[in-house]
This record gives C-alpha cells, structure tokens and sequence, in this order.
C-alpha cells in the first residue's frame, strides 16, 4: 500500500512537470470584467513569448519547441506553426506573453503568426487567441 | 541464594544480616536491568498515523495542481477575418478604421494614455473607452457612428506594455465591436 502511494506521488510530480513544460511562468495581463471566453483544452497550440529583461522577449515557445527572439527565430517558429496548420487549419493558437512585455516585442510574433497562415496555404487566417487572467482594473 | 544463607549452621550478625540484605537488593536491581537491556525496544509510532498523513499530503497536492492550470482560464478570439492576402490590407478596401493609440507614459500616475484618431472625446481610462466606444455603436446607447462590424484597429506604441495592449483590445470587444485586430507593424 505505501509502494503504491508513493507511486501515486511520484506520478502527480510529474504531471505538474508537464504542465509547466507547456505553459510558461509569467504574469498574464490582468483584465477586469473581461469579454473572453474560457479556454479550449483540444484542438489548440500553446505559443509562449518567454520574458526577458527590460520588457524584451527572450525567446518564443510553440508546443515544447524553443525559438530565437529574432528574426531567423521567428521564420522558423512560422515555419513551424505552419506545419501545424497544414495539418489542422482549424488550430486554435493561444499567446501567452508577459504583461510586462513591450509591444515591440510581441508585435513581430503576430506577423510570424500570420505569415504562418499564408506559409500554410490556408484560406483564412490562423486563429489567434490571447490568454488573460480576469482581475482587478488597469490602473490609469 | 541469598547472601545470608550460609551451608554452615552458624547464625550471622544482624550487621553482617544487614549488609547481606543491601546487597541482595541491589543485585535484585541489576538483574532487573540486564532484563530489560536484552529486550529489545518496542516501535512506539504506529505505522497507520503515517500513511494517513501521506494520503492528506497527497490529497493536498492533487487538489493545488488543479488550482494552478485552473487560473489561466480566459482566451479572447481575434474574429477572423475574411481571407485577405497579406498584401493587401482590407481595411482599406470598405471603411477608415477607427484607430485607438494606447502608450505608457513614464510615471506611475496616469501610467497610460489613450488617443482615438478623429474628433472624438479623448477617454483618460479603460472604463472610459469601453463606455464610449459602446455607446458609438450602432445598438449602443446613444449616437450610433459605427456599426459592429466597423473594423478597430488598436494601434500600441512600440514601448507600451503588452497588459496595455490586451487592455485595449478587451475595451473594444466587450464594446460589441466584431473586427479587431492590431495596427501592422512594430519595429524588429
């Protein structure tokens, strides 16, 4: 009996590691009363914009890979998601970014994004979600 | 055999009696614990305490690893919009898109500003905005300048933070706007 709790342990252990792998630490922006939706757990690609220092971003994480914050990196991360979308137009994609992250940082992983639909051939553009946490307001 | 015991008839002394007590007792004594030192110690933790302690442990595990994928729950959807190549941008082919500006200015009090492109009334917050750009919408509550479906671009400054960007992007969709997307651009 005790083998199998410890068996138990252990495997919760390591889900929780499998969970972190997907999603990255950081700090979601925080939305009071926000129009969203929940999540969807199926059909869906987790794209994490890493934080780095100042507001940059350090790199670019799609489904477990790790990718550059430049240029090349984010060619590869289209790519990529292309590869996705050739395989399921309909993918939902879900970006997670600091909320501390400047725009100019973010901005170039939403061109990447869309430049992976055309790169896919599909007719529409890729679906492109983006995660929040529902909070207090922003203060002015 | 007690040490007052002797084979020899001759009866002791009451000191020599005396002595010969002491000494048995505390032969007695020592015997007593030579006992107790073979005997080996019992397990004073009984072993049922322990797997319960595990199982709650357990328990309270399972139920924080829940919690935390619990928390990122919400997603906002960009509508999708209808199949343009990228080289031509579609909001030039029907309407002017209603640009809203958000940046961060360097202070801690306003730590934002927001600027809507054309002669409307500038809004000093979120809340602000949200309420204006519903009641601009036809359906809304007063007016009626835009349709839903009047494209919204969010157009952040290259340093304004991502919270600021995503704060503007929910403004104009729990407005009731359908066609949001942020401005082209931001530099390398």
């Amino acid at each position: 009996m005790i083998d199998v709790t410890f068996l138990l342990i252990v495997f919760f252990v390591l889900v929780s590691q499998i969970v972190e792998r997907e999603h990255v630490e950081m700090r979601l922006p925080e939305l009071s009363d926000p129009a969203t939706v929940p999540l969807a757990e199926e059909g869906r690609v987790v794209l994490n914009v890493l934080p780095g220092e100042g507001g940059d971003a350090a790199g670019l994480r799609l489904a477990g890979e790790t990718f550059a914050a430049s240029e090349a990196g984010r060619d590869a991360l289209a790519e990529r998601l292309a590869g996705m979308l050739r395989r399921d137009p309909g993918l939902d994609v879900q970006l997670r970014a600091d909320r501390a992250t400047r725009y100019r940082a973010v901005a170039p992983v939403l061109d990447a994004v869309r430049r992976a639909g055309t790169l896919a051939g599909v007719k529409l553009p890729p679906r492109l979600n983006l995660v929040v946490v529902p909070g207090e307001e922003v203060a002015p | 055999m007690s040490a007052a015991q002797r084979p020899s008839g001759a009866r002791p002394s009451p000191t020599a009696l005396a002595d010969a007590a002491l000494l048995d007792a505390s032969r007695e004594r020592a015997a007593r614990r030579r006992a107790q030192r073979r005997e080996p110690a019992t397990v004073g933790v009984s072993l049922t305490s322990m797997i319960d302690v595990v199982f709650l442990l357990l328990v309270y595990f399972m139920v924080a690893t829940r919690f935390r994928t619990g928390e990122e729950v919400y997603r906002m959807d960009l509508p999708e919009r209808a199949g343009a190549a990228a080289a031509v941008d579609p909001f030039e082919l029907d309407e002017e898109p209603l640009r809203i500006r958000v940046s961060s200015t360097g202070r801690l009090r306003p730590a934002y500003r927001i600027r809507i492109d054309g002669p409307y009334p500038q809004p000093d917050t979120f809340a602000e905005l949200r309420t204006w750009l519903r009641s601009v919408r036809i359906g809304g509550a007063a007016g009626g300048l835009f349709p839903a479906d009047h494209p919204v671009v969010v157009d952040p400054a290259d340093d304004a933070t991502w919270q600021l960007a995503v704060a503007a992007f929910d403004a104009a969709a729990a407005a009731g706007y359908e066609r949001i997307d942020f401005a082209d651009g931001g530099g390398p």
